[in-house]
């Protein structure tokens, strides 16, 4: 099978919608993918357009039909061969919109081996490739998180707190000097990742700072900031950490006396009802 | 109508006497008997997603409360500004940004009818402000989002309902009261029912339309907030606006659209609330990586042997695996027999408005809901991988399979995260 031969096993729209596909021809043709290795993946990206450029429905159905069927155990040499075919990509001069079609992919079978092609675009703002970057690195898992930390102090505007939250995701507990001075950044959004980063992290001895940042924070701020330190509570008190997590919903209780926190000051009382 | 004090709102009522039946046991059992909200009180309430089913599930919020609308939200300004002026004449203020809403101190009630990928994120939000939810099906968009939602109620002791009722008929019918008793009464081993959705399911009315190119955002909508907690991606207008069902990255085509009204009730039928399959197998074509498609039929097996089956009717060939058949009191001995006749009827069901009043969870509670939906969650992964998956229903994630889990918790765009 060439490539034209094989994308046209997969559907074109009749009636707006991929109502008439052929399972068994797709399936058939995945396994060509497969077996064509290298030279066949790079073949089907090349056919991949930015969108609105035109039609390019066969290509992205095969390569994505693809990534998903290389998914799974006993799968492993497939799933690299093909990761690799995908993550070669990467370096050439191709629209950033196809990159990030080809990251998208990524996330779905992409490896540690994987992870510095994608890592390149942790920084870039272009097309979102920042955002695909570091949701392919997080799908990944903790094998990636180099990437972030070294990523993140380079970060300017959008990436920065997409890269911050992707620390906190892996549960960096390096990256808590990262989380701590984020807390006192100008720009609500990125403090608010901070505190979440120290929570995910489960950092005790800074629950007194998270605290009070919070009260700090007025509307949505407050309210955020005050679920992640009911949330660092609970991580906790289930880490055998009750003493903790006790002063956590004790100062809870006691800073927030205005009548429409009466709702917060409850939840605290269940928290330390439940605690052994 | 006259404005209430915040002092004198629900909220500050509610939270002495707050906690849902999630709590149970770790308050004492007089706080259930708190008594029922003077029927003069009013709550202030809003809506969020003021499109499409935006009305109708105000509407269900409102049923059998004394309310007052305060806010309404949209991505887009026209919608908020058209279901204020519809429903409040204008007074209630408008809003683009949900944060701005929650904000409010005079907030009590919130009914969510955005696309479903906010569901879970905006629900978890009202929650941590303090308050009560009735949220549109479906519940969520994946797995990890749900047991949020219900971790997050259960902490701060706040009402929650799911937008589909079907399980309150259920709960009242003889037949089905039978069918739940002998189900959730463990005796019944190795259980070979099987039972079977034939169609409804709306594959292709709300399967997607892909190779769409990028269109010009109207001036009205907010994308970027529309996008949320999604991966941002180019607007095109079937994105919106209902069509966006046909979407993985908004919906789940009509699995996701109908399917909670079809397996809540017979999630509580069959006893499984507080349960999810353990065995997925799908027979469905490789899917478009943007937009849902065609699919056959799903079979989702549960730890006792139980099988739900959904058959679309609408693409393949039909299911073959195991003859349909239902429980049956006559699957057990006769002293198991006697043992579910003796057996108490099951607790009535609560709707929202009761449960606000009462403090008491409802029917459609965060862990009902939650299973409900993943039910729809786990046959469209299936669906999506094309592989047989075994999932573990306490630790929520598949075995044995990695690159399936990354779908259980796919990474959000910041700066929203559950």
């Amino acid at each position: 099978m060439n490539t034209k031969e094989i994308l046209n096993a997969f559907p074109q729209p009749e009636g707006k919608i991929l109502r008439n596909i052929d399972k068994e021809a797709c399936e058939q043709a995945v396994e060509q993918i497969i077996s064509g290795g290298r030279k066949i993946t790079r073949a089907i990206i090349d056919l991949i357009l930015e969108p609105g450029n035109g039609d390019d429905i066969r290509p992205r159905h095969a390569i994505h039909a693809t990534a998903i069927r290389v998914g799974g155990t006993g799968k492993e040499i497939e799933r690299n061969s093909f990761a690799s075919a995908l993550a070669s990509t990467l370096t050439d001069d191709r629209p950033k919109a196809v990159k990030g079609f080809v990251i998208r992919q990524l996330q779905i079978c992409g490896g540690a081996k994987q992870a510095e092609a994608i890592a390149h675009f942790l920084n870039d703002s272009e097309e979102h490739l920042y955002e695909y970057s570091a949701q392919a690195l997080e799908a990944i898992g903790v094998a990636t998180i180099d990437h972030f930390r070294t990523a993140y102090p380079l970060a300017k505007g959008a990436p920065r707190i997409t890269i911050l939250q992707g620390l906190g995701v892996l549960q960096d507990k390096k990256s808590r000097p990262f989380f701590l001075s984020a807390m006192q950044d100008t720009d609500l959004e990125i403090r608010l990742a901070g505190i979440w980063g120290l929570m995910r992290i489960s950092s005790a001895k800074d629950a007194e700072l998270m605290l009070s940042q919070s009260l700090k924070e007025k509307g949505w701020g407050r309210i955020k900031a005050t679920a992640y330190c009911f949330e660092l509570a609970e991580k906790l008190a289930k880490n055998g950490q009750s003493k903790e997590a006790k002063a956590i919903y004790i100062k809870i209780k006691k800073s927030h006396s205005e009548k429409q926190d009466a709702y917060l000051r409850e939840t605290a009382d269940r928290g330390l009802a439940q605690l052994k | 109508m006259k404005k209430i004090p915040y002092s004198q709102t629900r909220r500050s009522f509610l939270s002495k006497s707050a906690t849902g039946a999630t709590a149970a046991s770790i308050l004492p059992r007089h706080i259930f008997g708190a008594p029922h909200v003077p029927p003069s009180e009013k709550f202030g309430t809003a809506l969020i997603g003021c499109g499409g089913r935006g009305p109708g599930t105000y509407s269900q919020l409102c049923k059998g409360l004394d309310v007052e609308l305060v806010g309404a939200c949209d991505v887009d300004t026209n919608k908020a500004k058209r279901f204020s002026l519809a429903r409040s004449k204008g007074k209630a203020e408008s809003y683009q940004d949900f944060r701005r809403l929650l904000e409010r101190k005079d907030l009590d009630l919130v009914a969510i009818a955005t696309p479903p990928h906010w569901h879970a994120s905006i629900s978890i939000a009202a929650a941590e402000a303090g308050m009560d939810v009735l949220c549109e099906k479906p519940m969520t968009r994946f797995v990890a989002e749900g047991r949020a939602v219900v971790n997050a109620f259960k902490r701060y002791g706040r009402i929650y309902q799911i937008g589909t009722f079907g399980r309150f008929n259920r709960s009242k019918d003889k037949a089905s009261i039978l069918k739940h008793k002998i189900m959730s009464s463990g005796l019944m081993k190795d259980c070979n029912a099987v039972r079977m959705k034939k169609g409804g399911l709306k594959v292709k009315q709300w399967s997607g339309t892909p190779g769409i190119g990028p269109q010009t955002i109207p001036d009205t909508l907010d994308w970027d907030l529309y996008c949320g907690p999604s991966p941002w991606k180019p607007y095109e207008s079937r994105r919106t606006g209902g069509t966006h069902r046909g979407y993985w990255d908004y919906e789940g085509g009509g699995m996701c659209d109908m399917g909670q009204h079809h397996f809540d009730p017979e999630q509580w039928t069959y006893a499984k609330d507080h349960t999810s399959p353990v065995e997925i197998t799908p027979f469905a074509p490789p899917s478009h990586p943007e937009v849902t498609g065609m699919w056959a039929w799903v079979e989702l097996k549960y730890a006792d042997g139980f099988k739900f089956v959904m058959e679309s009717g609408e693409w393949g060939p039909s299911y073959e695996r195991h003859p349909v058949r239902d429980v049956s009191l006559d699957d057990l001995s006769k002293d198991d027999q006697e043992k579910i006749k003796s057996m108490p009827d099951p607790e009535p069901l609560l709707s929202f408005g009761e449960a606000v009043k009462q403090r008491k969870q409802a029917g459609g509670h965060p862990e009902a809901a939650h299973r409900a939906a993943c039910i729809l969650h786990l046959a469209n992964l299936a669906i999506r991988l094309g592989r047989k998956l075994k999932y573990d229903p306490d630790k929520e994630v598949f075995i044995n399979d990695n690159e399936a889990n990354r779908f259980l918790n796919p990474p959000m765009s910041a700066p929203w995260r559950i």
